[in-house]
């Protein structure tokens, strides 16, 4: 892994962010309730007690996307990830966890390590971590059964693997904002935030 | 949703919106993977579910208008409420920051209370601001993100009175947030309960060995585990048996170092809360979402640098006579003041209502309490 304590590579920098995204794309199912509870088993991770999925199709699911995601932020051509929650039965988007992606381009020409410690960065990343989890106190309640989508914004011209297929934004209409704490690698910087459908009724 | 058109627009431009392929083990529709709703909803709906069946079930204090009984006075508003917030500037989005200094836009201006989720009440004792035809003001994120940074203050202003049960359940919410995000808990309370309730599944039938150990599987400290738990639960539990025997406007949580200096220290302020009960108050899971949500664009109980672990206490200020017998007076307790405290400051606007506001009343007759058990933190 092209981590040192010191520093960290775009390599380093994809890993970390890629497993940001697992274990972040997790919390939110776990939290959200998309899935059972008991489908999860808790791990420790970034100093804090994380869920992951247990449910054999999901884990495989979620690694060939992370595999093909880690891919696209070496290649700094990933712009965005966003997990979209929707009612099964009307297909309304209730929810969207959108991460913004900046990449610094720079980082392809040249291997020398950033100094930013990985310490510093997990530390950074659990703080968003906590802050999905703190969600969970203000979204309102999701009291249909729900899908997820993950939807991958990628540079115009990349061509589509073969396994992926063009999407729509899957927008919310009528929707309310709320940004999450963004952290940094240096080489890349992801930002959070999460929409939800509007509750009012009147 | 013009603007929604607009960003798809611009976003269709530079770049390309894919997604994970359907496979055959997956819906017909696309990569969606789902399920039913599922036990983890139970927990996160602890906060809100009990609006549905919301009554003042610990509040035992009387309007004194009604009653000559009560012990319990009412608490009153403060004069310059309308100081605190009616900023209704338009919203601009704002340049993200690095982590410590994230800052918070809203891209849809809205009406506060329409964020108050109406949930199905049995009883239909309590209103919505939105059957009431109130509207709340809704305060700008970045305004309620600076006034945290720069004077370590939050305040939640609701569109008319809270019940007793309602303000006890705030700061038992708040005490369980404080103590998560301020990493003294690896998980959440709910998320606690869970696993206990997992491992007292497990241990009854199997894992002598796990038990001997004292660690699960995954590393986490059973024995500690347990213990903050019960702590936290006894002290939620004297809370409750305080707020049901007093109007309690301020409560302190005071993390590390002691009673006189902590290391941090929350208050919790609800001089300006006016309490009401049945139809006359608001619904206290759509208020708690309102809380939370203030709280969480005010960033202030998070830190990305790590926090040491330290032992919690919980001082509230309650009538000399209530009569309580778990928290203890102190009488001579006073606010620590060379700590920067950081203050969730929650209060009513009754104009709102068409109530006339009271003026403040002297808390001569209050004096502060301290619970007779500490939380100490584990991380793992």
């Amino acid at each position: 892994m092209s981590k040192t304590l010191k520093g960290i590579t775009l390599k380093g920098s994809a890993e970390l962010v890629a497993e940001f995204f697992s274990f972040g794309i997790n919390s939110i199912l776990y939290q959200r309730g998309i899935y059972p509870a008991e489908t999860f088993t808790r791990v420790t991770q970034y100093d804090m007690s994380l869920q992951l999925t247990t449910d054999a199709k999901l884990k495989n699911y979620l690694t060939n996307v992370i595999s093909q995601l880690k891919e696209w932020l070496f290649d700094c051509t990933v712009q965005k990830l966003v997990v979209v929650i929707t009612c099964l039965e009307t297909n309304e988007v209730l929810e969207r966890w959108q991460f913004d992606i900046e990449c610094d381009k720079t980082a392809k020409e040249s291997s020398a390590p950033r100094e930013k410690s990985i310490k510093a960065i997990q530390e950074e990343i659990r703080s968003v971590i906590r802050q999905i989890t703190a969600t969970v106190t203000f979204l309102p309640l999701l009291e249909t059964a729900c899908a997820f989508d993950l939807l991958i914004y990628t540079d115009k011209d990349l061509e589509v693997p073969e396994q992926w297929e063009e999407s729509g934004p899957q927008l919310i209409d009528q929707s309310e904002e709320v940004r999450l704490r963004s952290f940094t690698t240096t080489i890349h910087k992801v930002k959070s935030m999460v929409a939800y459908k509007r509750t009012n009724s009147t | 949703m013009e603007e929604g058109s607009k960003r798809i627009e611009f976003e269709r431009a530079n770049m390309t919106v894919i997604k994970h392929c359907k496979t055959n083990e997956v819906s017909n529709n696309s990569t969606i993977i789902h399920t039913d709703q599922c036990t983890s909803h139970e927990e996160e709906s602890k906060v809100s579910s009990d609006g549905e069946k919301e009554r003042n079930i610990v509040c035992q204090v009387d309007d004194p208008e009604s009653s000559a009984k009560s012990k319990v006075e009412n608490v009153y508003l403060l004069d310059n409420i309308g100081e605190s917030e009616r900023d209704r500037e338009s919203l601009t989005p704002s340049e993200d920051k690095e982590n410590r200094n994230s800052s918070i836009h809203v891209r849809t201006d809205h009406d506060g209370c329409q964020q108050m989720e109406a949930l199905a009440s049995s009883s239909g004792s309590q209103r919505d601001c939105e059957s009431s035809g109130v509207s709340a003001d809704h305060i700008d994120d970045e305004e309620i993100f600076r006034r945290a940074r720069e004077e370590g203050r939050v305040n939640v202003v609701f569109p008319g009175r809270i019940t007793q049960e309602g303000c006890c359940r705030f700061v038992c919410e708040l005490l369980k947030c404080v103590l998560y995000q301020r990493q003294q808990m690896p998980m959440t309370y709910d998320q606690m309960v869970f696993l206990q309730k997992q491992q007292h599944n497990a241990t009854q039938t199997e894992d002598v060995i796990i038990r001997r150990s004292g660690k699960t599987s995954e590393g986490l400290d059973r024995r500690r585990c347990q213990r903050t738990l019960q702590e936290l639960d006894e002290v939620l539990a004297h809370l409750e048996t305080l707020f049901s025997l007093s109007q309690v406007p301020r409560v302190l949580f005071m993390l590390g170092g002691s009673t006189i200096l902590p290391t941090e220290l929350y208050e919790v302020n609800m001089e300006a809360v006016a309490v009401g009960a049945g139809e006359n108050s608001l619904r206290t899971s759509a208020c708690l979402r309102q809380l939370f949500r203030t709280l969480f664009v005010a960033d202030l109980l998070s830190d990305a640098k790590s926090v040491r672990l330290m032992t919690t206490t919980v001082m509230a200020l309650g009538h000399r006579d209530c009569g309580v017998t778990g928290f203890k007076p102190k009488m001579d307790f006073k606010v620590p003041t060379k700590v920067r405290r950081q203050v969730i400051s929650i209060a009513s606007d009754l104009s709102l209502t068409g109530e006339l506001q009271k003026r403040k009343r002297d808390l001569e007759d209050y004096i502060w309490f301290q619970a007779p058990v500490t939380v100490k933190g584990f991380c793992k």
